[in-house]
């Protein structure tokens, strides 16, 4: 205590008497000695209110009264996943349609309503001031209940989409994203399907009107509202406008085609003439979000590549440069769909071979020949419990996280859970997870850069075989 | 702290902007400032903070009044390239170890170089404030001591590889290298990109990194914003400790800003061979945060631009439908300011036609202004925006040093909302008859071999794509 005192006092002095530069008389300041934290102050994840109205609509509310804003946001269970085959980009073009006018007013008409109270009302929800967030239900509610699908505006919303879409397949990262799940789950997996311009160009005003009638429905769908409310009057208000919406079409239920059968791993190479980096894909079909070691696999996720600093991270961009940044997670989909563990990052080029072989190393290496330590295995609980309070600070970072967790088939007290289970979790559980799913004879690996830089080395490092793919991942001859 | 209740602004503003303009920014100001302490230590340092005790996180932002305006040409991308050198490790903090550390107890850090300044932030639980400040005030006071030829190169490289990605990786990615070189005069260190001219990054040496160290990174160039739960009698305690000690370093230099003006107008074509529509950006030189002229330039960015309902896009995506996507924004850097138009063209639309149809839009701005109608939605914004920026202890710390470092006043965000909602269309009218002037650089950006799809072709334009060997633009 009184050395504390000491200190304290002399770095008073110094600084009442710094004048010039008089390091001597402030050296009782030991910068070697580091500072030992007190105890965290608790976080607790917000109360969630939840009501199911007669339509089956889900509402969940928070209260949060720091300030006088509000988030709003709309969870649909049936996503793109639903659309059908040749129709891929269905479900986003209706989405996106909603905004396009409404029974009661034009599209020009609705945006001059949202103009007039600073708040763009996106299908998918807004966040703005109490004292807009009346206005801008009822102009929610008008969008997901009576749009008008005007055939001039489906024109227009599917011409910007083909645009941007033949745009994005000209993009090494993009393409490879694309051939990467195309090859892990098949191409006729709803996983997989993504749009085309060419599927754009087919879709008609009687699809969106059918996907609607059929998918646009109150029992699948999660209404969020977290900020400055009370959830008695959100839960009336919310009735108001959208208590008449009529159940029914249908309910959006996981996905149980058969995927792919997993293949021996391969290096699928794309090429990209001239491009500087390349994309590397690297990654696997993992369990659904109900395995008992859920929380196991997310911390050997941290540990391996789900943050900056983790093993991937320091071997990659650290270590050897390769890259300005590398992440690998998990995609967690509802249960009993399985998810994808998968990283990728942007290699330079010429070390596009030494990176996969630093990858495939370090993947070998968590299933025990360099088990975590105990720092990496504190580190990694902290990344995701001691981060809480940080990730959920602001009333939008808490709407998004309650909508992922309702499109997951999760109930609000995932956080409680994650943080009463990761920090009992030992190295020999994350070992134990690494040696379960993380399967190096069964990897997808996806690259897409300028072959003749990349593929004579890459041949030469002899880590799995190279097959040369088109932009759809068919092998080339 | 903060008024818990909204005071409807915005209905004042519908209701015709009745209110008597003082009693408005007197609201305003309540409802939108960052409430701030400032103190500044006896060597230079300024402390400002801001106690919030709604989440138990703190936020921690060092900002040094240094950028690429303070490099010289021939080490451009320098000031980019020293911030990397900064997570090098210290004389008590190893090599890699700040991230480690940071992400260790679940913070959160990163660190961002512009033309201006290099500001370096953690967020961390709120327990951990005294790790941060030993941290910071460790690699400010003892970085040096760490610095070695193989960590600057293993830097040198990842900063490489940064550049890949972010500007070789995206489609016209080298537009904006192209308008900082166009805009700005080879004698206005505006000129160069932050990136810098990558040849330039080669030549950096270990005695840039320490002379670089020793003029920029100090106390009295520095400034340590807080925002968060803490205790504030703590925290100076805290950082007197810390950052106390360090010598106050010699004065600072600081560039001189050329005020050459564009005087004609530059045509200039971008080719690349991914794009497959194209693109058209016309820019002007304006203001920088030394001019009052800001509040309305972003007023008139917004009158122009705003999502949906803008001039351009209601003309362009919507009633004539030649566009999938247009920008219009006010960049203002602490000492010189540009207004670019953007417009990007569905495949098969005419840039020379879209060029037509902006020049008639802004000419109408000019000639007539905006009306009375027009400034509510962007007041709106203004109010909605700022308020939704104040949940964010992180956002907050950002601001109120950004403020402090580039105009002196920690408040300068809460005066710049005050500043917009005050804008009136003649004021409006008035910057863009000031700005918007022949001399302008307008930029056609086509797919590689459709030079013939560049605007107005038949007047004379330079093509500045850069030659394959990563020329300077």
């Amino acid at each position: 205590m009184s050395a504390r005192r000491a200190v304290l006092a002399c770095a008073a002095i110094c600084a009442a008497s710094m004048i010039g530069p008089r390091a001597a008389e402030c050296q009782v300041l030991d910068r070697r000695h580091r500072p030992v934290a007190p105890p965290a102050r608790a976080f607790v994840f917000p109360k969630v209110t939840e009501h199911v109205l007669a339509n089956g609509l889900r509402i969940q509310v928070v209260e949060n009264h720091e300030l006088p804003i509000v988030a709003v946001r709309m969870a649909m269970s049936a996503d793109s996943t639903e659309d059908p085959a040749g129709k891929e980009g269905l479900a986003s073009v209706t989405l996106a349609m909603l905004r396009e006018g409404t029974a009661r007013a034009s599209a020009d008409q609705l945006a001059r309503e949202m103009a007039a109270i600073g708040t763009p009302v996106a299908p998918a929800g807004f966040t703005t001031t109490t004292s807009h967030v009346d206005r801008a239900l009822d102009l929610l509610a008008d969008m997901w209940l009576h749009p008008a699908f005007a055939d001039s505006a489906l024109k227009r919303v599917e011409a910007l989409r083909a645009a941007a879409l033949r745009q994005q397949q000209a993009v090494p990262s993009y393409v490879a994203r694309a051939i990467f799940y195309r090859l892990l789950y098949g191409s006729e997996h709803p996983f997989f399907r993504a749009p085309t311009d060419t599927s754009i160009a087919t879709i008609s005003r009687d699809d969106v009107v059918r996907f609607h009638d059929q998918y646009v429905r109150p029992q699948n769908t999660t209404i969020i509202v977290v900020g400055d409310v009370r959830p008695a009057s959100v839960l009336a208000k919310l009735t108001r406008v959208f208590g008449a919406w009529p159940r029914g079409g249908v309910t959006a239920a996981p996905h149980t085609e058969p995927v792919a059968p997993r293949q021996a791993t391969t290096i699928f190479l794309h090429d990209a003439p001239g491009a500087s980096q390349a994309t590397v894909f690297v990654g696997e079909m993992g369990p659904p979000r109900t395995a008992p070691d859920f929380f196991a696999l997310e911390t050997a996720n941290t540990l391996f590549g789900a943050i900056p600093g983790s093993r991937l991270w320091q071997a990659l961009r650290e270590r050897h440069g390769f890259t300005y940044g590398v992440l690998s997670t998990s995609l967690w989909r509802r249960s009993p769909e399985p998810s994808t563990i998968r990283g990728s990052t942007n290699v330079n080029s010429p070390k596009t071979d030494s990176a996969v072989v630093v990858w495939l190393d370090e993947l070998k290496a968590m299933r025990g020949e360099r088990a975590p330590t105990d720092e990496e295995l504190e580190r990694a609980r902290m990344a995701q419990v001691g981060s809480l309070p940080i990730q959920l600070e602001t009333v939008d970072q808490i709407a998004t996280a309650l909508v992922r967790l309702s499109l997951a088939g999760e109930a609000p007290d995932f956080y409680s859970r994650l943080a009463a289970r990761v920090p009992a979790l030992t190295t020999s559980d994350i070992t134990a997870a690494a040696r379960k799913y993380f399967d190096p004879d069964h990897l997808v690996i996806v690259i897409v850069g300028d072959r003749k830089t990349i593929e004579p080395a890459l041949r030469a490092a002899n880590v799995a075989p190279v097959v040369i793919v088109d932009a759809s991942g068919r092998p080339i001859s | 702290m903060r008024p818990t209740r909204f005071f409807p602004v915005a209905a004042l503003l519908l209701a015709g902007g009745m209110a008597p303009a003082a009693l408005r920014a007197q609201r305003v100001d309540a409802e939108h400032a960052v409430p701030y302490t400032r103190t500044v230590l006896p060597n230079g340092l300024t402390l400002l903070l801001n106690e919030d005790h709604s989440s138990p996180i703190v936020a921690l932002h060092v900002w040094y009044h240094v950028g690429s305006k303070n490099e010289v040409p021939g080490k451009t991308g320098f000031a980019h390239l020293f911030e990397h050198m900064m997570s090098e490790g210290s004389e008590n903090v190893a090599p890699g170890e700040y991230r480690l550390l940071i992400r260790g107890m679940g913070g959160t850090m990163n660190a961002e170089t512009n033309e201006d300044r290099t500001e370096y932030y953690e967020v961390v639980p709120s327990n951990q404030l005294e790790t941060v400040l030993w941290m910071e005030s460790d690699r400010m006071a003892t970085l040096l001591s760490r610095v070695d030829q193989k960590r600057l190169d293993t830097e040198r490289e990842i900063v490489r590889n940064e550049r890949r990605q972010v500007i070789d990786g995206a489609v016209f990615g080298v537009a904006n290298d192209i308008t900082s070189a166009t805009m700005f005069p080879s004698d206005n260190p505006y000129h160069w990109a932050i990136y810098g001219v990558p040849a330039d990054l080669a030549a950096a040496t270990l005695d840039d990194v320490r002379q670089f160290f020793r003029t920029y990174y100090v106390p009295r160039n520095a400034i340590v914003a807080l925002s968060g739960d803490f205790n504030p009698a703590q925290a100076r305690k805290l950082v007197a400790k810390y950052f106390g000690s360090i010598p106050a370093g010699a004065a600072v230099p600081r560039p001189t800003i050329s005020e050459t003006r564009l005087t004609k107008e530059t045509r200039l074509a971008l080719e690349d061979a991914r794009a497959r529509a194209p693109w058209i950006r016309i820019a002007w030189r304006t203001a920088g945060d030394d001019s009052r002229d800001q509040y309305a330039l972003s007023v008139l960015a917004a009158v122009l631009g705003r999502a949906r309902t803008g001039k351009l896009s209601k003309l362009l995506l919507y009633d004539r439908q030649l566009a999938t996507a247009d920008t219009a924004a006010n960049f203002d850097w602490e000492k010189v300011g540009v207004l670019f138009i953007e417009v990007r063209a569905r495949p098969e639309a005419s840039l020379t036609e879209i060029e037509r149809l902006v020049d008639s839009v802004v000419t109408d701005v000019k000639q007539h202004g905006p009306s009375a109608a027009d400034l509510v939605p962007i007041r709106q914004d203004t109010a909605v925006g700022r308020l939704l920026q104040l949940q964010s202890d992180h956002e907050k710390a950002h601001t109120l040093a950004e403020g402090a470092g580039l105009t002196g006043n920690p408040g300068f965000y809460a005066q710049r909302v005050r500043g917009i909602l005050g804008v009136t269309p003649a004021d409006v009218q008035r910057v863009a008859n000031t700005y918007l002037g022949s001399g302008r650089m307008v930029l056609s950006m086509v797919p590689a071999g459709k030079l013939n799809q560049v605007s107005k072709p038949e007047l004379p334009y330079v093509n500045a794509t850069p030659t394959a060997a990563g020329g300077k633009p």
